[in-house]
């Protein structure tokens, strides 16, 4: 059973189905994903704009949205057309249409989208939906069980994710949050932002990710509001003079407090947008 | 997969619209919060029984539990069930965008939504009864928590 108790179990059977059949539908078996196919049986037409082009300021113009970084994917229903908005780096351009076309195929989505482009659903309501989304464009992106058998078959390490990653041809950030929603081995994943002005607060968390047996087992929770100092071993890879090449380190801390205290193996990487840190039990 | 038809007002075509269905003739109603907390709770079971059919056959098709099922016939629904109402829409023969806002999952910020819900599933209905209707709607509109 995985952990992704942000959907219910009958959305997600839902939802695993219909991507399982959308796959069968284009015969993919093996990974990488092929867009272009899926799109194509579809009769989807699919463009990507990178951030500096204007047309992008005037689709955010148009779509009322405050901030053009807020923009990452645009489904038009009636025009069968999917603009995804580009930053240089094509797998995680990849989970953008994977979002979109999620849009597109399921039924619900669909219908809400074609009937009212401007329907006012509730902020709960639109939630959900991107939730859905997202959920639909990881099944069909990992092709379902097919990445969970290949996430057991080894040593759950940085190293091994990279390698899924250009496996599937997805982002190093979509890889490891699939691998730890779904691991069957205990283990957490930290996101984290880098404050460098700020000595006391030098990195604070963005969001949390447990495996299921992770919250069984250790039962540790990480402090949304958490930060860390500049001095903590977290902080290591941002503050080291590490060569360029070498975006991850490992470390054991010690989570908790006194005897209660878990110790943890980490690894910690990074590349030029993100901080991740992936913990195990020792 | 089947292609979607709609009419002028947005609605797919052979669709009932919830609300006119449930509205009692004389349109008199004491506690319009309370009518719509009825009408959550007894709705979606009335939409079943109309359409003859038994919870099983209804929790099958829709493969989900007959709990699941029974939970959201009494009204308690969330964004959680927005699958499940969809599915339930298309087996009912109703439009999907109304039961959304029926159970508080879509607001109609502007008249024009409040028309569309107040499309009467008569399409002979005068103009006064219409408006009627409309200012029903918008008074159960405005009684919302």
């Amino acid at each position: 059973m995985s952990s992704y108790s942000y959907l219910d179990e009958m959305v997600r059977v839902r939802l695993t189905k219909l991507a399982e059949q959308t796959l069968k539908e284009v015969l993919l078996n093996e990974p990488p994903i092929n867009f272009d196919l899926l799109y194509n049986n579809e009769k989807l037409s699919k463009t990507s704009f990178k951030k500096t082009n204007p047309i992008i300021n005037e689709l955010a113009k148009d779509l009322k949205i405050s901030k053009v970084e807020y923009l990452r994917g645009v489904l038009f229903v009636p025009d069968k057309r999917v603009i995804v908005i580009s930053d240089d780096y094509d797998k995680r351009n990849n989970l953008t249409f994977a979002h979109e076309f999620g849009h597109w195929k399921i039924p619900s989505h669909k219908e809400l989208l074609y009937k009212c482009t401007q329907f006012d659903l509730s902020p709960k309501a639109r939630a959900q939906m991107e939730r859905e989304a997202n959920f639909f464009a990881s099944e069909i992106s990992f092709m379902g069980n097919l990445f969970l058998e290949l996430l057991q078959s080894s040593a759950l390490s940085m190293g091994n994710i990279k390698e899924l990653s250009d496996t599937f041809g997805m982002s190093i950030e979509a890889t490891l949050r699939r691998a730890v929603e779904l691991e069957i081995r205990p283990c957490a994943l930290l996101s984290l932002n880098v404050h460098e002005e700020d000595e006391e607060n030098f990195l604070s968390v963005r969001y949390p990710v447990y495996s299921q047996s992770f919250l069984k087992n250790i039962g540790i929770k990480f402090n949304p509001d958490q930060t860390f100092s500049r001095n903590h071993a977290l902080a290591k890879i941002v503050t080291d003079s590490i060569p360029r090449f070498i975006n991850s380190y490992q470390f054991v801390g010690r989570l908790g407090k006194d005897e209660g205290a878990v110790a943890l193996k980490t690894e910690v990487w990074k590349n030029d947008w993100n901080i991740f840190a992936l913990f195990q039990p020792e | 997969m089947a292609k979607l038809s709609f009419d002028k007002n947005g609605l797919k075509k052979g669709t009932r619209v919830i609300s006119a269905a449930n509205l009692p003739s004389d349109l008199t109603i004491d506690d319009p919060r309370a009518f719509l907390i009825k009408m959550r709770s007894t709705f979606l079971k009335n939409a079943r029984e109309a359409k003859g059919l038994g919870k099983e056959e209804v929790s099958k098709k829709c493969k989900v539990s007959l709990s699941i099922l029974e939970r959201v016939e009494s009204g308690k629904i969330d964004e959680q069930d927005m699958m499940l109402l969809h599915a339930l829409s298309e087996i009912y023969e109703i439009d999907y965008p109304s039961l959304l806002f029926l159970y508080r999952l879509a607001n109609r910020p502007d008249r024009t939504r409040v028309e569309k819900l107040a499309a009467y599933h008569n399409q002979d209905i005068d103009s006064a009864t219409q408006k009627e209707l409309l200012d029903f709607l918008a008074k159960l509109k405005d009684s919302l928590p």
